[in-house]
């Protein structure tokens, strides 16, 4: 059914008001699903055109950023072979890197020198472009667009266990790739936790 | 030092205390506010007494704002503004001139 001028002036009034600015954070998404500019703009272009159409489905109210990340990954995976970019992981792998952690136990004052030293934004960056998929969409929604366990599984169409173990293995990924940076800056201190030194500090209060 | 609360590694955790382990485990869904009241509490507590877990707690708290912070890095180019809301009025979108929301991008 045709709306009449003045529900067409609020429906698109209200696309404005409440997709629109969320472009920065779509595309945000979009670039770390295609690691590439043009391939990102595509992706965003497709998702407000797909948003727009669908806007009568949106219920107010609701979050519309949850909403355009998950057209937004729809768009992408219709553009891609799925299973070219998926790196199906076992249930079991979040136990291994909850292990993992569990095993690097101890001070890591050293690291926290460390991060003070390293210029982390345009590594970090760098090292979030690199990361591979399936870790990356993980890490871009949950610790850049700040998008719960519950919300990343909903746009990412996997359970909420899978965004668990997939960003838990990419946050890992992530600070292997910075320790190789700071190696190649001449910075010898590991920036991953280190294991518990022989003689372990005195107990005392933190903050 | 005596007046400092015992180190919770130094002795095995009692009923409703977090250990070492546990907290190790948990230490990322604890930074992301992922776990439950009760466990969100006993993680706290373990952290604000424990020597050997609270260093790291405190590294991936940094990391984790280290990645948090590349959101105010990366924004749409100006060039993709333009191509969504040329897209978007082919189908018949007209922004609001008064909000301006949209015209941000080609002005």
């Amino acid at each position: 059914m045709a709306l009449t001028p003045a529900e067409q002036r609020e429906y698109d009034s209200s696309f404005e008001r409440e997709a629109l600015p969320w472009l920065d954070d779509v595309y945000r998404f979009a670039l770390s699903l295609t690691r590439n500019e043009a391939d990102a703009d595509d992706i965003v272009q497709e998702t407000y055109l797909r948003a727009y159409r669908s806007w009568h489905t949106f219920e107010r109210g609701s979050d519309a950023r949850r909403w355009l990340f998950t057209i937004c990954r729809n768009a992408f995976l219709r553009t891609r072979e799925r299973a070219r970019h998926q790196v199906e992981l076992e249930d079991g792998d979040v136990e291994a890197v909850a292990s993992e952690v569990a095993e690097n136990t101890g001070s890591s004052s050293g690291d926290e020198r460390l991060l003070t030293r390293l210029d982390l934004g345009p590594a970090l960056s760098d090292a979030l472009a690199k990361l591979a998929e399936p870790f990356r969409s993980a890490v871009t929604l949950v610790d850049v667009e700040d998008q719960s366990y519950e919300a990343a599984a909903e746009i990412l169409g996997v359970p909420i266990g899978t965004v668990r173990s997939r960003l838990f293995r990419g946050r890992r990924l992530l600070q292997q790739m910075l320790t190789e940076y700071a190696r190649d800056a001449g910075i010898p201190t590991p920036i991953t936790p280190v294991a518990a030194p022989a003689a372990a500090p005195q107990p005392h209060r933190y903050p | 030092m005596s007046d400092l609360p015992p180190d919770p590694c130094a002795a095995p955790a009692g009923p409703g205390e977090a250990d070492c382990t546990m907290v190790l485990q948990q230490l990322w869904d604890y930074l992301d506010s992922e776990l439950g009241p009760d466990k969100m509490q006993a993680v706290r507590t373990h952290l604000t007494l424990c020597s050997k877990c609270y260093p790291l707690y405190d590294f991936e708290k940094a990391f984790l704002e280290a990645i948090a912070d590349c959101r105010c890095t990366t924004c749409a180019p100006n060039d993709v503004r333009c191509h969504v809301i040329e897209a978007l009025r082919r189908v018949g979108f007209c922004p609001d001139e008064q909000a301006g929301i949209a015209n941000k991008a080609t002005g």
